[in-house]
């Protein structure tokens, strides 16, 4: 494991940079590229063997120390290549922290048991069956709680399987003490972490003698943990979730940069109370202010246009009326509920991507990629870490929850639902292609048709530049003219999911600043503290011209009755940023 | 963001490597987001002896997104366009994953010819005659080879066709002035703009 080409991450065929392992399956890779690998609108696939991951990736600390000392030049030449590449995409990856209390060694292959010891301060012995968990930790498997050991006796027990199950189960804000939580930092995983095989293999041929830890000690820890678990699921059946908090951040790590202690040392004001208050409320209703009955929250979260054109599939009758209604019912479930997936939103404290269910943001962080908290990040207090992206957030950053809102592609997995999102993806890349990619007769045609309204879309963007009153209307004839070929880099699996709120919002995935990007971040941020103080959260700010554009070709198709492109989706998108 | 250059470097320069994989690739004109792959039809199936070329092109996000593969070589297969060599394969689709490259999939098309999917076919006039008469589909796929992938001559002819009706002329014409001009595409060209 000492050879180069060992660490060549399987995804740019290039030593691994700021290695990330996924801790779903243990295959190492760069830092960028598990991120780039992910999917913004549903659980992504590991690249080698498709295990499910939903986690933003973060550097183990202790293997970027190993790679940058054992091949200095290459590991160099990566960080500069990688550094000029983040330039280029406006974005940065975090600078890990020391991982050890050795120093690195002098020289390549001088590596000692002592940088590679087990994170968790009840064993800091070298690594056994090493994980790294989704915050870059690297532990011991077995020292995990709730983890499944090598044999059917360390099962755990009933009650900490019942942990497990549960929060595996609901992400809701009771389960904070998640049964695979880090326990070097608070971060607690969705899913079990697995061995990483490479860094196993490593330590293995590093430290052959020391490495081969006897069983009898590794079943006394065994028993000692499950008997500490025990005691710990009785203790924690009575207690509420935020003192589990506090008793995780009293032993906090440097790993995490945690600035402060928990929740209620922060100004009141940064915490969406409703939240905070009632964190077994329906979740619908707890996004809400004020309580309000969850059906009613669903009926603010279609816009009025969507709203009318679903009436009036529905007034139609036959199967209009039930492809519409079932439409509406799905749309409806996936507002109110912990279902609604934030497409290209990722959580910078638990690195859950996309969120799904509640979503806080960041109001004054300055970087492009935003700040964001999945709910149950932000009931655990964890609105004061350094985020996945490097981002400066401080607990004097206001955090506010966002409103759902349904975009194209949440309607089109409400009227999909069987099929995943990556086929949807490409049946709508088919189904927009300008140019047919069946029958070559029609491919000319649609080459000049591409062309023609490329010219249209240029000239609309110099008009934009000029007027600024008719922007909206002007970018949603655009939209209209031309939507297809605007549409289809960015609806692709891939880094930037540019057309959707992501790209209103700027956000983990969207890193790629645009210029529209830049101006609807401003929007936003201009209105959003308006509203978010009055009402306590805040909406999307305004409807994407793509999304105006799928918005009419799901639901104005067909009907012959459309308006004509600007006035409509025109009115549509002013309705959404006011 | 550019492509990933250093990537699709390393990947041509381990095809050229390996002798032994059966599959080639080469880059068209300047660009590597532009290349030509070759394979050859696998032993005891019709397309024994066959030489395959494939137009491969690469987008700005590769290897994030898959790489566009379409048969240049006319091809008789339940899985590929007869018309125009539109492949239907799941790893060149949703099941594309960063860690698979041009040579494995390249290697997974040649996979594909040995062992057809016809329950989900690219082209239903092949997928029902494999469905319907074995036999036949096996006539013709061989006859297709023969016809289109057999001799080098023929393959190259082939690729400069595809070359020429890039540039804008159909297929017949190109073809056409490929004869005229004794498989020299400069000399078809000059007939093509001359006429």
């Amino acid at each position: 494991m000492l050879d180069p080409e060992d660490w060549r991450c399987p995804t740019c065929l290039d030593l691994a940079y700021k290695p990330a392992v996924n801790s779903a399956c243990g295959h190492v890779f760069c830092f960028w590229c598990l991120h780039k690998a992910m999917s913004p609108y549903a659980p992504s696939a590991c690249p080698i063997c498709r295990a499910q991951y939903t986690n933003l990736p973060a550097i183990c600390p202790k293997l970027h120390q190993f790679l940058a000392c054992q091949f200095p030049e290459t590991y160099a030449a990566r960080r500069q290549e990688t550094e000029e590449e983040e330039e280029e995409i406006g974005a940065q990856s975090p600078e890990p922290q020391a991982s050890g209390p050795l120093p690195p060694p002098a020289a390549p292959g001088q590596w000692r048991p002592q940088h590679f010891l087990c994170d968790s301060p009840r064993c800091g012995r070298l690594l056994c069956r090493p994980a790294v968990l989704i915050c870059g930790h690297a532990v011991c498997r077995d020292c995990l709680p709730g983890s499944s050991g090598s044999g059917a006796s360390s099962q755990g027990t009933p009650a900490a399987a019942t942990a497990a199950s549960s929060s595996l189960a609901s992400s809701s804000p009771g389960s904070a003490r998640g049964a695979y939580e880090c326990p070097a930092c608070r971060l607690a995983a969705r899913q079990p972490p697995a061995v990483c095989k490479q860094l196993a293999d490593l330590l293995g041929e590093l430290f052959a003698e020391e490495s081969r830890r006897p069983e009898a000690e590794a079943q006394a820890a065994q028993e000692a943990r499950q008997a500490e678990e025990q005691a710990a699921a009785a203790a924690s059946t009575g207690t509420a979730a935020a003192q589990g908090v506090n008793a995780g951040a009293a032993k906090g790590h440097p790993g995490l940069a945690l600035q402060t202690p928990p929740p209620s040392a922060s100004p009141a004001g940064d915490q969406p109370e409703p939240q905070e208050q009632q964190p077994e409320a329906a979740p619908g209703g707890s996004s809400q202010p004020g309580g309000q009955p969850p059906a009613q929250a669903a009926q603010q979260s279609l816009s009025p246009s969507l709203t009318s054109a679903l009436r009036r599939r529905q007034a139609e009758g036959g199967a209009q009326q039930a492809m519409a209604e079932r439409l509406e019912q799905s749309l409806r479930r996936m507002t109110a509920g912990e279902e609604y997936v934030w497409h290209g939103v990722g959580c910078d404290g638990c690195g859950q991507y996309p969120i799904q269910g509640r979503r806080h943001k960041c109001l004054d962080c300055p970087e492009a990629i935003g700040f964001d908290l999945c709910g149950a990040c932000m009931d655990r207090g964890l609105s004061d870490i350094v985020g996945r992206f490097n981002q400066r957030h401080t607990p004097e950053h206001r955090m506010r929850s966002v409103r759902p809102r349904i975009t194209a592609m949440h309607m089109l997995k409400a009227a999909n639902p069987e099929l995943p999102m990556e086929q949807l993806m490409w049946l709508l890349e088919m189904a927009l292609a300008p140019e047919g990619e069946e029958g070559e007769e029609g491919e000319e045609a649609g080459q000049q048709q591409q062309q023609a309204s490329e010219e249209q879309q240029q000239q609309q963007q110099d008009g934009q530049q000029q007027g600024g009153q008719q922007q909206n209307d002007q970018q949603a004839g655009a939209a209209g003219d031309g939507g297809g070929s605007e549409l289809l880099p960015v609806l692709r699996r891939g880094p930037r999911p540019a057309y959707d709120p992501a790209a209103e919002e700027p956000s983990p995935a969207a890193y790629a600043s645009h210029q529209p990007q830049q101006r609807t971040g401003q929007q936003g941020r201009v209105q959003g503290p308006a509203g978010g103080e009055a009402e306590g959260l805040i909406d999307e700010p305004a409807v994407t011209e793509v999304h105006v554009a799928l918005e009419r070709l799901l639901l104005h198709s067909g009907t012959g009755s459309d308006s004509g492109p600007s006035s409509g989706s025109g009115s549509d998108a002013g309705g959404g940023s006011s | 963001m550019p492509i990933d250059l250093g990537r699709v470097q390393k990947e041509i320069r381990d095809i050229d490597r390996d002798k032994a994989s059966g599959v080639t690739i080469e880059v068209q004109g300047n660009s590597v987001q532009k290349l030509i792959g070759c394979l050859k039809g696998p032993r005891d199936t019709p397309f024994d002896g066959g030489i395959f070329y494939v137009n491969i092109e690469l987008d700005d996000q590769y290897p994030f997104v898959p790489p566009k593969m379409r048969f240049i070589t006319k091809v008789w297969h339940p899985n590929i366009s007869s018309a125009n060599g539109a492949i239907c394969l799941d790893i060149l689709k949703d099941q594309w994953s960063p860690a698979l490259t041009l040579k494995t999939a390249l290697l997974s098309l040649q996979a594909l010819l040995s062992s057809p999917q016809p329950d989900d076919p690219q082209d239903a006039v092949v997928a029902r005659q494999y469905m319907g008469s074995l036999a036949e589909y096996e006539a013709t796929a061989r006859q297709w080879t023969q016809t289109y992938a057999h001799a080098q001559q023929v393959v190259g002819l082939e690729a400069k066709v595809q070359q020429i009706v890039e540039m804008g002329f159909g297929r017949e014409q190109a073809l056409a002035a490929l004869k005229r001009a004794n498989g020299d595409e400069n000399g078809a060209m000059e007939i093509l703009l001359g006429a």
